[in-house]
């Protein structure tokens, strides 16, 4: 495999020597000429490889704040809003989607201190409050778009256009799957499809292996993965006879990747029609687990969003390496993109998605994996400290807060800050890059060594940006 | 009143000795406890606050023994009970701050960034220079009661002091600027006198030149500039902020920041270059303010150097066939185990140790897999086998592996049969038995000696707080729900406009 990927020259030079024979055996994400030919060698595209360093945590889910949370009503507060609640804005402001800038808007929520570290959330996330001593809050984020599409792709793929492999691909091309009968990259989803489309969980250029699996958390969680055969041996007979006719015209047209990958993905449903019906069958959970999930509320969002994440509890529980969540879509549900109506809307969204993810981090934490497991929470850009009309806010992508918990981060941490407006990051700007860089550093990977070979140059998700920030590690 | 009077006059007498004993108690305290930190350095900021004081602290020793030793000698001659008065405040004195600046040195060790021979000397050494200075005041003070015996014990002693002294500081100034701070300005006729000098370090450039080929750029003309710049806190002794530049290898490894110090053809990503190229005003320049710092024209050698492709010295062409003879020969073993599901490899790329998953194994040949893994058994760091129905006969086979850390065991049946096993791992830190059927009987068993964090969670076991033989070990217990309720009536009260249907 890796057809596109040529090693800078052929001469082995002492830098290659160096990182070669310090490595492990063969199984290895760095770009190689050893590994190369080893790679070849093993049976499945998604073996797990060696990281460049040991690392923190062996997943990430990543919990997609679809459409932007306003940044000033949940984790970083802003007095001076108050202050000056309905006056214009004493600061230039930018160009906005709408342009119907109004005064400043003040959170209609109250913040409270949790936890020993005493982080301030709104009264939006009382449950993910309770875990506050577990988070490192980032409110110096920022994006690369004002644009959903964009900005999507910018925080999936590190790149505002479409067509990039998405981070969750580029986990799967550098680390492998710790569990061969499941892939590697799953979103568990709410059926939102995030703004830009399905390209924002792709593989690009990297090979389709490491492409998003979508699952749902209702009945049928996957399409087509029962078998239509009577009996198992009728379905292998079937498949081994497509695989000998996919060989041989694999090894005709010189090793095609994408015919490759077809034959991988082939074993992979075959694998995963056992695996997947009993890793997603959450009805064997404990009534106290579903009850900490939120699996018992009033609120079809929040019983959903609850059986995402305990979904993606046990997939990490079996090793996959990246899970994404998206938003719901059920009962005329929409995304945090509340340019009107910012009360009901965020009220809405922060019912569905708190006590589950509070949850999910309790229930990691009891079983020993949110060590091993790192959980991001972020949107795409953040929201206006201003209204947009009378009470909604519109896109702000120069400062927001995310935040990040589990394997290897400093919890109970605020890393950066706004103006006192919230309007701006003014301390520590972080951005996707950063984000991308620090979740690889986490991961065991050096996010300047893995790289793949597409129209000419070795390609990295942090493109050449991209900066570790100690300060949020542990 | 006598009385009180007679054991104010006992308590004053054991006061002294007292006081000494303590000193030397909070030394082997303090020797013990910063040995068991390891590279702590930013989560224990007061420890290098105070270890920083280090380098002032111990001129006081130095010029208390100074004046200690010039007024013994005094002694020898002129009978003066002023100047025997001052001996004994001086040697209190010298004791104190002995054991003061060993304290503080390792504080400041503690973070892990000084390593090697010179560093273990003055340790050591240092420690034991604090030592002696607590046995000669003790010394000095039972002259009083013996004074032919003692004496002499504590003037050679004092002998002895100032070996250690002078032995002590060198290795001391060689940590701080470098081994050849000393000799670098001295006469030749004096180097020659030392026959341990003729080392490389004191070769000069043209030796230098003359020891490597001709090919070896980096040799000849880039690691001499990085020695005299550079290796006195980023070499074998010291290694600020986690980075090393006395060699190539360590040239082309990230340190603390995560960043490589060179990248071929990289000029703008190269940060060792970045930092020359700081002013010296800035507070990330390098060498920092007060050092030398590197000339224009040295600066230009490496950026070439670098752009060129940061070409290392030439690699040895056998050695390398070989490693990777010996890497393909192991990795076709891994091969065998991973087709049957089983994954054994690497946690990193330069690490030895070895990562252990069970989680796809298919249950056959399990004794011909678990001989080849036997083979790979010091090396494994990290086992999982949730749920696994084998855990018995794996952990039999591996049963006083060395360097195990971490045991993941959630969900398996039979947990008390294998406890043997589990205490059996020396190095074990981590044991995860969520779920698993082990039994009030079966906990008591466990005892694994570094054990520091052990889950519970969804056991027979439910009162995870009084485990006595566990005390030390922190215990994850399940999930608490206890507090639910009431976040669930703030997070309703507070969906004023917007209610769920009940």
């Amino acid at each position: 495999m890796n057809s596109h990927k040529q090693p800078k020259n052929n001469s082995l030079n002492r830098r290659d020597f160096l990182k070669n024979s310090s490595m492990g055996f063969g199984m290895l994400a760095a770009s190689s000429l050893f590994q190369n030919d080893l790679m070849a060698s093993l049976s499945s595209p998604l073996a797990p490889k060696v990281p460049h360093h040991p690392a923190k945590a062996k997943s990430v889910i990543f919990l997609y704040m679809d459409g932007g949370i306003s940044q000033v009503d949940s984790f970083d507060p802003k007095p001076q809003l108050a202050k000056e609640n309905g006056q214009k804005p004493k600061f230039k402001t930018d160009a906005t989607v709408f342009n119907s800038n109004g005064g400043l808007l003040k959170s209609p929520w109250e913040f409270k201190h949790y936890g020993e570290s005493g982080i301030p959330i709104s009264d939006l996330f009382p449950h993910i409050g309770s875990c506050a001593d577990e988070l490192c809050v980032v409110r110096s984020m920022t994006a690369l778009s004002p644009n959903h599409p964009n900005a999507n792709y910018a925080l999936h793929c590190g790149h505002v256009l479409a067509g990039r492999p998405s981070m969750g691909a580029w986990f799967s091309y550098g680390l492998g799957n710790l569990n061969q009968n499941l892939p590697s990259y799953v979103v568990v989803s709410g059926d939102l499809v995030p703004p830009g489309g399905i390209q924002t969980f792709g593989n690009g250029f990297l090979p389709a292996d490491h492409q998003a699996s979508l699952i749902r958390p209702v009945h049928p969680v996957m399409n087509n993965i029962e078998p239509r055969e009577p009996v198992d041996a009728l379905q292998r007979k079937k498949l081994d006879y497509l695989k000998s006719i996919d060989t041989a015209f694999f090894k005709k047209y010189h090793h095609a990747d994408e015919v490759e990958t077809a034959i991988s993905n082939y074993e992979l449903a075959f694998r995963m029609q056992m695996e997947v019906p009993e890793v997603t069958d959450i009805s064997k959970e404990s009534k106290a687990t579903k009850r900490l999930y939120g699996m018992d509320s009033p609120f079809d969002q929040t019983r959903q969003y609850g059986a995402q994440c305990l979904i993606a509890r046990r997939l990490v529980e079996q090793g996959v390496r990246f899970v994404e969540l998206t938003m719901s879509k059920i009962n005329g549900a929409d995304r945090w993109d509340q340019h009107g109506n910012l009360k009901d809307g965020h009220e809405m969204n922060a019912y569905s998605v708190d006590q589950p993810i509070a949850g999910l981090i309790k229930d990691l934490k009891s079983r020993g994996l949110l060590d091993s497991t790192l959980i991001v929470f972020t949107g795409e850009f953040g929201r206006t400290p201003f209204a947009q009309g009378a009470n909604g806010r519109d896109h702000n992508p120069q400062g927001f807060s995310m935040w990040m918990a589990g394997g290897g981060i400093k919890g109970g941490t605020i890393y950066g800050a706004t103006d006192e407006y919230g309007y701006r990051a003014i301390e520590n700007k972080v951005d996707v890059h950063d984000l991308h860089a620090n979740m690889m550093h986490l991961m065991g990977i050096n996010h300047k060594e893995l790289t793949y070979r597409f129209s000419g140059r070795d390609v990295r998700l942090t493109d050449v940006h991209g900066n570790i920030i100690p300060e949020i590690l542990s | 009143m006598s009385l009180i009077t007679h054991l104010m006059g006992q308590y004053k007498r054991l006061m002294a000795p007292l006081i000494l004993l303590l000193m030397a108690a909070i030394l082997g305290i303090l020797y013990n406890y910063t040995n068991s930190l390891a590279l702590a350095e930013e989560s224990i900021p007061w420890i290098q606050f105070f270890g920083r004081f280090h380098p002032v602290v111990l001129h006081l020793p130095i010029g208390l023994f100074f004046g200690l030793f010039t007024l013994e000698l005094v002694a020898l001659k002129i009978r003066n009970p002023g100047v025997s008065t001052c001996t004994y405040l001086l040697s209190y004195l010298l004791a104190f701050s002995a054991c003061l600046a060993s304290y503080l040195g390792l504080l400041l060790a503690s973070n892990g960034e000084y390593q090697g021979e010179t560093f273990e000397l003055h340790k050591n050494l240092g420690i034991l220079f604090a030592i002696v200075s607590l046995v000669t005041t003790a010394l000095k003070q039972l002259s009083l009661y013996k004074r032919a015996l003692f004496l002499w014990i504590y003037r050679s002693l004092m002998l002895v002091m100032l070996l250690l002294l002078s032995l002590v500081g060198h290795n001391g100034g060689n940590l701080t600027h470098g081994v050849d701070y000393l000799t670098h300005y001295a006469p030749d006729w004096l180097l020659q006198l030392n026959p341990l000098k003729a080392d490389k370090q004191g070769l000069t450039l043209v030796q230098v030149e003359a020891s490597a080929s001709n090919s070896d750029h980096f040799s000849m003309h880039i690691q001499p500039i990085l020695n005299a710049y550079c290796v006195e806190c980023h070499g074998a002794e010291k290694q600020k902020s986690g980075y090393r530049l006395d060699t190539y290898e360590h040239l082309i490894q990230p340190g603390k920041m995560g960043d490589n110090p060179i990248e071929d053809h990289s000029l703008a990503g190269s940060k060792l270059l970045e930092y020359m190229l700081l002013p010296e005003s800035d507070i990330m320049a390098m060498p920092p303010e007060g050092k030398r710092r590197p000339s224009a024209d040295e600066i230009l050698k490496i950026a070439h150097w670098i752009s060129l492709g940061a070409e290392g010295p030439p690699i040895d062409e056998a050695a390398l066939a070989a490693e990777l003879e010996a890497k393909a020969k192991e990795f076709a073993l891994l091969e065998q185990l991973f087709s049957q599901g089983i994954i054994l490899l690497p946690i990193a790329s330069d690490s030895n140790l070895l990562y252990l998953d069970f989680q796809n194994y298919e249950g056959t040949e399990l004794d011909t897999l678990l001989n080849i893994i036997s083979n790979y058994k010091d090396r494994i760091f990290e086992i999982k086998l949730t749920g696994s129905s084998k855990a018995y006969p794996i952990l039999e086979a591996l049963s006083h592996a060395k360097a195990l850390e971490n045991l993941n065991l959630s969900n398996i049946t039979s947990a008390d049969s294998i406890i043997e096993f589990i205490n059996s791992f020396d190095q074990l830190k981590t044991l995860n038995l969520h779920g698993s059927d082990i039994s009030q009987a079966g906990l008591a068993q466990l005892n694994s000696p570094k054990l520091q964090s052990l889950y519970l969670g969804a056991t027979a076991i439910k009162d995870t707080h009084n485990i006595p033989h566990l005390a030390a070990v922190k215990v994850t217990a399940d999930f608490d729900l206890s507090a639910l309720a009431q976040i669930e009536a703030i997070s309703d009260e507070n969906t004023s406009s917007f209610k769920p249907k009940k």
